[in-house]
């Protein structure tokens, strides 16, 4: 079930590419592709297990924000 | 080509639906613990709280008409710092995004679902609520129309029906409780659901001029609706009960049996959730692509909320190891965090909009 969701997910990816694409939209094209290069990433961590929790980091900043305050 | 408008009581709903949302499952069970027999006033100083700060918002929007939040910082510190900044908005909705996928995919495993991947339920949900999301706000806030009704009747219809092991020296001694150290404890409270309410600002453009008082009404009424059901929890499961279960409200929907007429109410809970959280999540994501489209100038709505589901699939899995760690985070981090979107960015671009406007008054 999971890899027939990942074939939609990638499918559905790969068409709306290949649409700006053709219809020379540059600027979505570039906004699509940071966000699906972003996307890849961490399905990348996901699949490697070594998932990617960008609340770990502000966690981190705030406390660090924090102790400098202090 | 069309305006896109929509009403007031539809503005009312969506942020009512969109306070309520997660918080009526996850949160309750931790605010009964921390504020024990008066846990039903947590909501209420939260509510007034995000009422005074969702008329801030609306002050601040009602100057720059049109705009949402990332259209005021664009205009204020100009196209490249407001571009800068609005993008933390557009990350905060999809952050939102992920929490709430996430929210769902624990809720359906430990439930109705055990043996679905997660990855499925959050791919599931997302498709559909990216269709709503490409079809505009104006079909969801005609979902909300429809449904909240039905969804307020039986929700309450439900809880009516379980009322009968009341006992109201769960409620005793009343404020027994420390209540500032409470106020303390549950400060985050503050912060979600309360300041998260800021995603529903990016409707704001298609409320038309006076969405001010029902986006403060569709809090108070939030804040008002989660005191009531924490005080049901509290009347009839008692404060031991209701704070050691991860989700009280589905187990007292399960135990309520009207002979052999009225079972398995827990099934009414879970299509009320699902539907608060579609609403949070369209919300949610239709503000990030919102975001996108107004700093990028973008064309094509599909292909985008495409990629941000791509994302925030991979998100709600990464987001959190479980329930458990995702309160300890709230509890923590979750008002330093939403304090500077919802309170410093917004007071420093009504602040420098309002010295732009008094040195342009003097030159002119």
């Amino acid at each position: 079930m999971t890899v027939s969701y990942a074939v939609l997910l990638v499918a559905i990816v790969v068409a709306s590419g290949i649409y700006l694409f053709r219809k020379r939209f540059w600027s979505d094209f570039g906004v699509f592709a940071a966000l699906v290069a972003a996307g890849a990433a961490l399905w990348w961590g996901v699949w490697r297990e070594r998932p990617f929790n960008p609340l770990l980091l502000i966690g981190k900043a705030i406390d660090a924000i924090g102790a400098i305050v202090r | 080509m069309k305006t896109v408008r929509i009403g007031r009581w539809q503005l009312f709903l969506l942020t009512a639906n969109f306070t309520i949302g997660t918080t009526v499952f996850v949160l309750l069970g931790t605010l009964i613990e921390a504020g024990r027999q008066d846990a039903w006033l947590i909501p209420l100083w939260g509510g007034a709280f995000g009422c005074a700060l969702a008329a801030f918002w609306s002050s601040l929007l009602n100057r720059y008409p049109g705009h949402n939040i990332v259209g005021v910082c664009r205009i204020v510190l100009g196209p490249k710092i407001g571009s800068a900044v609005a993008l933390m908005y557009v990350w905060y909705c999809v952050n939102v995004a992920s929490w709430v996928t996430r929210n769902l995919s624990d809720f359906l495993k430990m439930t109705i679902m055990p043996h679905t991947p997660m990855h499925v339920i959050h791919v599931m949900f997302l498709l559909v609520a990216g269709y709503a999301v490409v079809k505009g706000i104006e079909p969801i806030a005609r979902l909300m129309e429809i449904f909240a009704p039905i969804m307020f009747l039986s929700f309450w219809f439900v809880l009516f029906v379980a009322v009968s092991p009341w006992e109201w020296h769960h409620f005793r001694p009343v404020f027994g409780t420390d209540l500032r150290a409470t106020f303390l404890k549950t400060v985050s409270f503050l912060g979600f659901p309360f300041m998260q309410a800021m995603v529903v600002t990016f409707v704001w453009p298609f409320a038309g001029r006076k969405a001010m008082l029902p986006f403060v009404g569709g809090i108070a009424a939030a804040a008002v609706s989660l005191s009531a059901i924490i005080a049901f929890l509290l009347g009839i499961m008692g404060i031991y009960r209701s704070s050691h279960l991860t989700f009280p409200l589905f187990t007292l929907a399960q135990e309520v049996e009207v002979g052999s007429v009225l079972q398995h109410l827990e099934s009414i809970m879970s299509m009320i959730w699902l539907l608060l959280i579609f609403s949070q999540l369209s919300v949610s994501l239709f503000g990030a692509f919102e975001g996108l489209r107004e700093i990028f100038r973008l064309r094509t709505r599909k292909p985008i909320v495409a990629a941000l589901i791509l994302i925030i699939s991979a998100l709600a899995v990464t987001i959190e190891e479980n329930i458990q760690t995702n309160l300890e985070w709230n509890q923590k981090y979750t008002f330093p965090y939403f304090s500077f979107l919802m309170i410093v960015v917004p007071l420093v671009l009504y602040a420098v909009g309002w010295i732009k406007r008094r040195t342009r008054g003097k030159t002119a």
